[in-house]
């Protein structure tokens, strides 16, 4: 068998493996998902998706440090791949390490201009280095960007409205999580932030009302911590002790949020 | 008048604050934070710094908190508190053991205060260990008179108040407690593979406690009576002000990785926890952040005391602007604090009138509590920036290296402690750094105009206010605050351009309940007042 041949068939096997791991990590599946990506590298370890692939799987296993390698082997396979330079900006950002993500984020920005996820993770992770002057321009791009391509996000609304609402500047947010609202109203972050707002304007009785959907709806941005903490502070402020109380248990029951 | 104020500074090319080096000061004490390779949580707490005229010479002398001996640590040698008397030269002495302050335990934290009203500035240092009330016999030497005060309960203590909540006459405490801890408490928080120091959320809370004065030189232990001791906490830093003017001292409670504490003063020795009612316990979205310096006052000229706390890296500081009614709002976005401490876990913090405009500004001190962060974060560093930041219009600007180049170095700061260590009228500052010599920051100067006030007796919960041209400012005299330390107890009013106050007015809190006015006060210099007393 020459060389050529051998090589052909080892990588073909290699495309196998990979498509049954990318099949398994669909289905979440991990553990078998990884052992058939290993088994695609193996066959064909110059094969680029194998590599992002492997990051991914690591990633749901929170080892940040298998999945960093992985997307950086992607990189240097590719280079041009603005996928794979997203995946390791992304990785960077998940792993909270900000100053990081924003080159591969960059990259990816630069080589596909059309993709709005490498805008808004760039957005976040400039947020997370505390660069505001930065961030908000980059947020409001992938809104526009979003909107060109007709694709608005109700995630990237609600990220900019976070932002802003930091910056205590209410009304602004208010302006983008109506947005939320219009594109999905039964947001739970967006009900909640809603909320938050006519907290913060005095209307406790409408933060009660939105911040009970809010509870309602489905949706992992939003704990239910702080739902509780809405509603316990919304219902105290309207006198009534009883559902004050009542959420206030609920808050204090929930595991703390604290972030370190 | 405060952007004149610095654009002079600036185009005299001079920065607001200068290093003084050992070599300048005399000031040799270097903190030992008694790192070991277990990482052992108190390690990473203290220390605090005071400034404080233990011999009534007119002028502020320095003290430094060391740590010591405790049930995880044995000195090599033994380890000393250091006292340092002002020379009145810019020079300082070591009196430490003239003065008898050693020390003992694992130190932490300090306050001053004349606890027994005679004249002499005593001191009072937190410990891991058992506290140590040091009072000051007038002669240039202390006795530990902790046991018989009835201050020696063991535990793990960081803030100490001094103010008085019952309107007696008399200085009462406020003692912070950390989390419940010993050293078989220690918990083991390695990555991979290292010992690290835990979160406090790793340990459970424990409740503070609060001393009535007996008047006697004996004090009375009222955490339960009051309420105080019913709130478990992991508290860190206190101030005592006064949130809804009725005259009763309140005390703001900042805690690590729980809610913080609003215990409101309802008069009668009782006070009611009100942190979550009153907007302060959480974060605006319900996270419990990581509380750890703290301070008070009217940084936005409505009469209202705000407060503000410094947090932990990624939480941001929160500047809680009080509305009035028992609520506050947190303002750190809108006024560019949150943004400026994003990314630093903050530990002494004061609000002072650094340019003597008239407006309040702050300074905050910063490092992270795990030597070891560098390790496991590519963003975060141990080894932190100060802060200054002025105060224009209700918003506070970053000075960064125009305040001198202090601000464009990095250190491991817990303590800090503001007072004139040179009677100029101008706040210098001190930084007690962990396992580092201290950072003494000296005023470069100003073009504004000032008076000093020296209060006598029972001055906490004093309000002074007063008019310079038409301008009128009042300025709530609040106990503790920062981080651990004690600043300098005079008060600086910032004059702007007037060289001298349209009147001044102080009303001092009950018993005396008093308001003693003065018309037409010249600047310049420092003036001595006692309740009902001349202005000398």
């Amino acid at each position: 068998m020459s060389l050529l041949v051998f090589l052909l068939i080892e990588a073909s096997q290699g495309s196998q493996y990979y498509q049954r791991a990318n099949e398994l990590f669909k289905q979440q599946q991990f553990s078998q998902a990884a052992e058939s990506i290993d088994l695609a590298i193996r066959k064909e370890p110059t094969f680029m998706p194998a590599w992002t692939l492997r990051g991914k799987i690591a990633m749901a296993f929170d080892r940040f440090d298998y999945a960093r390698a992985a997307f950086e082997r992607a990189v240097a396979l590719a280079p041009n791949s603005a996928y794979a330079q997203f995946m390791l900006g992304f990785c960077f950002y998940v792993d909270n390490d900000f100053s990081n993500a924003i080159v591969p984020l960059e990259s990816a920005r630069r080589l596909d201009p059309n993709d709005p996820r490498s805008l808004l993770y760039l957005a976040m992770s400039q947020e997370g280095l505390a660069h505001l002057e930065l961030a908000e321009p980059l947020y409001q791009k992938t809104i526009e960007l979003e909107a060109k391509l007709g694709r608005p996000s109700p995630e990237t609304h609600t990220a900019y409205a976070r932002l802003l609402l930091t910056l205590n500047r209410n009304e602004e947010s208010a302006l983008q999580i109506a947005q939320v609202l219009r594109l999905d109203p039964n947001s739970r972050d967006g009900n909640y932030e809603s909320g938050r707002l006519a907290f913060a304007s005095g209307d406790f009785a409408t933060a009660a009302v939105l911040g009970e959907k809010a509870l309602t709806e489905l949706g992992s941005g939003t704990l239910d911590r702080q739902i509780h903490f809405l509603l316990t502070r919304s219902y105290s402020k309207l006198g009534n002790t009883q559902l004050a109380q009542l959420h206030r248990k609920a808050f204090e029951a929930s595991p703390p949020t604290l972030r370190r | 008048m405060g952007e004149f104020a610095l654009f002079a500074l600036a185009f005299l090319g001079a920065a607001v604050y200068q290093t003084l080096p050992p070599s300048a000061t005399g000031i040799t004490f270097a903190h030992n934070n008694a790192l070991s390779a277990r990482r052992y949580l108190p390690e990473s707490m203290g220390p605090g710094v005071a400034f404080l005229d233990y011999d009534n010479d007119g002028w502020m002398d320095l003290y430094f908190v060391n740590s010591g001996p405790s049930d995880f640590f044995t000195p090599k040698q033994p380890l000393s508190n250091s006292l340092y008397r002002n020379n009145h030269d810019g020079t300082f002495t070591d009196v430490t053991q003239k003065a008898g302050v050693t020390g003992r335990d694992f130190g932490i934290g300090v306050s001053t205060c004349d606890y027994n009203n005679d004249g002499w500035t005593d001191l009072f240092i937190t410990t891991y260990g058992r506290n140590i009330l040091y009072r000051n016999n007038g002669n240039g030497t202390f006795t530990d008179v902790t046991k018989q005060a009835g201050l020696d309960a063991p535990g793990l203590y960081t803030a100490s108040v001094w103010f008085d909540y019952d309107q007696n006459g008399t200085a009462d405490l406020f003692v912070g407690h950390f989390v419940k801890y010993n050293k078989s408490l220690e918990r083991d928080c390695r990555q991979n593979g290292v010992p690290h120091y835990c979160y406090p959320l790793s340990y459970d809370p424990w409740p503070s406690r609060l001393y009535q004065n007996n008047g006697d030189g004996t004090f009375t232990d009222v955490s339960e009576k009051s309420g105080i001791g019913s709130h478990p906490g992991k508290t860190f830093g206190a101030v005592a002000t006064d949130v809804n003017g009725d005259g009763l001292l309140d005390l703001f409670v900042a805690n690590d990785s729980v809610a913080n504490f609003l215990f409101l003063n309802k008069g009668s020795g009782v006070f009611e926890e009100i942190g979550l009612e009153a907007g302060i316990a959480y974060s605006p979205d319900g996270t419990a952040r990581s509380g750890m310096g703290v301070d008070a006052a009217d940084f936005n000229n409505d009469g209202k005391q705000d407060l503000f706390v410094s947090n932990f890296n990624r939480e941001r500081s929160a500047l809680y602007r009080n509305l009035g009614n028992l609520e506050f709002a947190d303002d750190a976005g809108r006024t560019g604090i949150g943004a400026a401490t994003q990314m630093y876990s903050g530990w002494g913090s004061k609000f002072f009138d650094f340019d003597l405009d008239g407006d309040i500004d702050l300074i905050v001190c910063n490092g992270h509590p795990d030597d070891l962060i560098e390790k496991l974060s590519n963003t975060l560093t141990y080894r932190e920036p100060l802060l200054l930041f002025h105060n224009q219009g209700g918003n506070f600007v970053a000075m960064g290296a125009r305040a001198g180049e202090a601000f464009t170095k990095t250190y491991p700061a817990r303590g800090l402690a503001i007072g004139d260590l040179f009677n100029r009228g101008l706040p210098d500052v001190v930084i007690a750094n962990s396992g580092d010599a201290p950072l003494i920051l000296k005023h470069s100067g100003t073009v504004n105009h000032w008076v000093g006030l020296d209060l006598k007796g029972n001055s906490t919960g004093v309000i002074i206010s007063w008019s310079a041209a038409g301008r009128r400012r009042s300025h709530l005299k609040t106990a503790g605050g920062s981080y651990l330390s004690a600043s300098d107890p005079r008060d600086l009013l910032g004059l702007g351009a007037q060289q001298k106050l349209d009147w001044l007015e102080v009303k001092w809190p009950k018993p005396s309940g008093r308001v003693d006015r003065f018309e037409g006060v010249a600047g310049g210099r420092y003036y001595t007042l006692r309740a009902g007393g001349k202005l000398e």
